[in-house]
């Protein structure tokens, strides 16, 4: 693992409003900006908000209960790291900040309420999930029973130091095997994320790219020569619209705010990329 | 592939179906089968093999799966993969079929284990 | 191109990290913002009244604090002042630490040196104690001593006046024995005028024959008066420091000894039973071994312990050169043929000088210590002979390097006299003998020995009356034994007052008389 990436990759923070819109009698209250880590989660970062909301000694204080979030005019999943709604919000190319609406009315069906609780265990899973592809659950099996909560107390913490010793064993099997499959998540725009079986390396032993992990999971014919002819499958995505353009001039691989380089060795990406869940989030956009 | 639609197909009308079943049609969809199977308290389904479209989520699943198990909102479900970990509600049948279907008599099933208490960590 | 995505990567995250800074700069701005705000909204009412009292209240507090300022500037010109007087007595005070540091360091200085005075003051002390106990011991000792001295004054005194008597005792005495030797010497005087008036006759005979005998005078030019046998010391005395290694008459009346003093001296006889020295040659540098002169008695030869052969001219007493070359002690010289010498050493080498030349003429080696060399031989002027320490007796020629004739002895051979004729060599042997060959034939003629007789010392020296008539020799106990010549009866044997070894003879040219010269000191004249 690269301490240099991985501190900087902790290290990356979005900027990130929230509005409250409870059209009570004295109006909204101002706006409530923060800068919150990358890796943490809204239902982390929701209870701040709500306390600045409530600073005003005038109304029913509001709960967290009782309040969903919005962003871009739909719901948001309260379980996904901040960073990849960043990403996914695509507000990379004017700096905007994210803007996160608090509303007080009645919740859509699709928005799901988490407390930090279920986003302990939901994130428990994940890691599970990550290592099942990455090693068929051999170190969470051999975790103890703390080490786990451990990792979730960095996150809380925002303490990168416990952080680092955690994933250094997440992310570094004592016995040195190499990763079985990497734990990618591909986010194409109004789509449901993408996963798949992907191996650290090509049949013929060299090593995968993360460039080309990504188009495997989109199910596309390799970047180099990828062209018209494979647009009919891409179609299905709706990435792509109707640019003749090849799709890998066009597809950029957005992580923690950045371009990922196409050609950045899978394993790399893995290790050092991948959010504390233990997946890599990429979030394809295109000019 | 075929048997195995046309085998679940008519045991699923009985169920809420209809979200699989309209969707079927789209002849480009592809469909998942999926292979549930109890832990724990959890009671057993009279149906133990769904066909769903590739894709809806999990979340639609446990959606389905509430209504087959009368259980309401507020009692938990748990979704479990090779009984090893939970995975994300929003994760659609393709992206689990592509990474932990299996292959038990040349067809590939979607093993999901379901519970009603928390079962593996 | 290796880890050029890493580059990028970190590059871009360092971008955003930024960008980001900056918009939580923003953040922080608002936040406080909207905190001062809400504080201004709760607390903001209670600030609008009273304005003018407010007012009031700022002009008095201004002029509460003009008046403070002034009073402030006037405690600070004093504080200035003061600060002033501190620095001032600080630098008194560290000028007077300066001083005091000083004072302590002399202080512990003379305190040092008190104490080193005051042990030497006690040490002094002791001493002075001491002292003073030793001066009354040694007052008492000096009055004791006093008391002695006083005591042995008295008994010189007394003595003084003993000796006074015994004196003069002594001189009445010392004139009764003049007077008795006077007596004495008168009866002698004519009891030897009878004595000659009776022998006249005899002694008449004796010397009408030696005059037919030799007409003229012998080899030396001295009036041979014909050998008369010694009988009685005519005087003895100590000529030298040690031993007496030669003596050697010059003339009937002057003669030679050389010695252990590394000096010749030259006595003269007073015919009165005394002599003088006249004359000392000095120039050796160790004890002489044996003296010879030559035929003018103008050179005299010496041999010494020192290496060295020397010659002095008689006439100047100056030594005329000194022969250097052997590398041992030298044992004996002799004047050979014309300007010329003969030299034999312990180192086993006899060389010939050419005295003009003063340099060595020709080494032979015969391979034993010599002790005494011969020349003026009958048969052939060259001819000489040596006497060694292995018991030979070996001749030379002077031409060639080896010995033209050797004879085996029965001892080593000490010494060595030729007759007058040079026919016939005296040789002493150490076995206590003495031989007479015949040069002609090499064979033994005459052998003299006593009961006593002793040869003294390996260069012991024999010799033959002027008149070749006797033969006499030193003996280790001191006497002197004179035989006959022809009959090898021994005629003599005189008794010295000593019994130190006699070392070296020589007989008086005129035949009257035999000087002899002994281990310590002394030499004796017979007659």
């Amino acid at each position: 693992m690269d301490y240099e990436v991985s501190r900087k990759v902790w290290e990356s923070q979005v900027p990130v409003q929230f509005t409250l819109q409870a059209g009570g009698p004295l109006g909204d209250p101002l706006p409530f900006y923060t800068m919150l880590p990358r890796f943490t989660y809204l239902a982390l970062a929701l209870p701040k908000a709500l306390s600045s909301f409530n600073r005003r000694d005038s109304g029913d204080p509001i709960l967290s209960e009782k309040v969903w979030l919005e962003v871009n005019g739909s719901p948001v999943k309260m379980y996904v790291p901040i960073g990849v709604i960043y990403d996914q919000a695509n507000l990379l190319e004017n700096d905007a900040i994210l803007e996160i609406s608090v509303k007080t009315t009645q919740p859509p069906e699709t928005f799901q309420m988490v407390d930090p609780d279920m986003v302990k265990a939901m994130f428990m899973q994940t890691v599970k999930e990550a290592d099942y592809l990455k090693t068929k659950s051999d170190i969470t099996n051999s975790m103890m029973v703390d080490e786990m909560p451990q990792l979730w107390r960095s996150i809380t913490n925002n303490n990168f130091d416990e952080y680092w010793t955690m994933v250094q064993k997440l992310m570094d099997p004592k016995d040195g095997k190499d990763f079985t499959h990497v734990p990618l998540r591909v986010y194409v725009k109004n789509q449901p994320f993408k996963q798949a079986l992907i191996t650290l390396k090509h049949p013929n032993g060299s090593l995968r790219t993360i460039g080309e992990a990504v188009s495997d999971v989109l199910q596309l014919s390799p970047s180099s020569e990828a062209s018209t002819p494979t647009s009919e499958s891409s179609a299905s995505s709706g990435a792509t619209t109707s640019s003749t353009s090849p799709n890998s001039e066009e597809r950029r691989l957005i992580s923690h705010g950045i371009d990922i380089p196409a050609h950045t060795p899978l394993i790399f990406a893995s290790k050092n990329l991948s959010y504390p869940d233990n997946f890599v989030h990429i979030v394809i956009a295109s000019n | 592939m075929d048997s195995l639609a046309n085998e679940a197909a008519p045991e699923s009308t009985t169920s809420p179906e209809t979200i699989i079943a309209p969707t079927a049609v789209a002849p480009k969809l592809k469909k998942v089968t999926i292979k549930l199977k109890n832990i724990g308290d959890a009671p057993v389904l009279k149906n133990k093999k769904l066909i769903v479209k590739s894709t809806d989520t999990l979340a639609s699943l446990s959606k389905v799966l509430r209504k087959l198990l009368n259980l309401p909102l507020n009692d938990s479900l748990f979704l479990y993969i090779d009984n090893a970990f939970a995975p994300s509600l929003d994760c659609t049948f393709e992206s689990l079929s592509r990474c932990y279907s299996v292959r038990s008599t040349g067809d590939e099933v979607l093993e999901i284990q379901y519970s009603i208490t928390p079962a593996y960590g | 191109m290796v880890e050029s995505y890493k580059k990028l990567i970190v590059q871009r995250l360092e971008e955003v990290k930024q960008k980001n800074k900056h918009i939580a700069a923003i953040y922080n701005n608002y936040s406080k913002l909207g905190e001062a705000l809400e504080r201004k909204h709760k607390y903001g009412t209670t600030h609008t009244g009273g304005y003018s009292k407010e007012n009031e209240e700022l002009q008095r507090v201004k002029d509460e604090m003009a008046e403070l300022y002034r009073s402030k500037c006037q405690n600070d010109q004093r504080l200035i002042n003061a600060n002033h007087a501190i620095t001032e007595y600080e630098r008194k005070t560290s000028e007077l630490m300066a001083e005091k540091r000083k004072l302590e360091a002399t202080s512990s200085q003379l305190s040092g040196r008190y104490a080193r005075i005051e042990v030497e003051l006690h040490k002094i002390r002791i001493d002075n104690e001491q002292l003073n106990d030793e001066r009354i011991a040694t007052n008492t000792t000096v009055t004791m001593l006093t008391k002695q001295i006083q005591e042995m004054e008295n008994d010189r005194i007394h003595f003084l006046n003993k000796i006074r008597e015994l004196n003069e005792t002594r001189i009445d005495l010392l004139n009764a024995e003049v007077a008795q030797e006077e007596q004495r010497r008168h009866s002698r005087v004519q009891e030897m005028i009878t004595n000659v008036v009776q022998d006249v006759t005899e002694k008449d005979f004796k010397l009408e024959a030696m005059l037919k005998r030799m007409p003229e005078t012998n080899a030396s030019g001295d009036l041979l008066l014909g050998d008369s046998l010694p009988s009685r010391a005519e005087f003895n005395f100590e000529c030298d420091e040690g031993e007496v290694n030669d003596v050697h008459w010059l003339d009937g009346e002057t003669f030679a000894t050389g010695g252990s003093d590394r000096k010749i001296k030259i006595w003269k006889t007073d015919g009165h039973g005394g002599q003088t020295r006249i004359d000392s040659l000095a120039g050796s540098n160790a004890a002489l071994t044996r003296i010879d002169y030559d035929r003018d008695r103008k050179f005299l030869i010496a041999s010494s312990n020192d290496k060295n052969v020397r010659i002095w001219n008689l006439d100047t007493s100056r030594l005329m050169s000194t022969l250097s070359g052997h590398a041992d002690q030298v044992t004996c010289v002799k004047f050979y043929q014309s300007h010329s010498a003969v030299s034999g050493s312990a180192d086993r080498v006899i060389k010939i000088w050419d005295l003009q030349n003063q340099r060595c003429s020709r080494s032979l080696f015969p391979a034993s210590k010599i002790l005494d060399v011969a020349t003026n031989m009958g048969g052939s002027p060259s001819l000489f002979a040596s006497g060694h320490f292995d018991k030979k007796l070996r001749f030379y020629d002077g031409r060639s390097t080896d010995p033209v004739k050797t004879v085996e002895m029965g001892g080593r051979i000490t010494s060595l006299d030729v007759t007058m004729s040079g026919c016939e060599l005296l040789i002493s042997t150490r076995d206590d003998t003495i031989t007479m060959i015949d040069l002609r034939t090499f064979q033994t003629v005459h052998c003299y020995s006593a009961e006593n007789y002793r040869t003294s010392s390996d260069l012991s020296r024999v010799v033959l009356s002027s008149g070749n008539e006797y033969v006499a020799a030193g003996s280790s106990n001191g006497s002197i034994f004179i035989w006959n010549k022809e009959s090898t009866k021994l005629e003599k044997r005189l008794s010295s007052s000593s019994d130190n070894a006699i070392f070296s003879l020589s007989w008086n040219p005129t035949g009257y008389g035999l000087l002899s010269s002994s281990k310590q000191k002394v030499v004796t004249l017979w007659k």
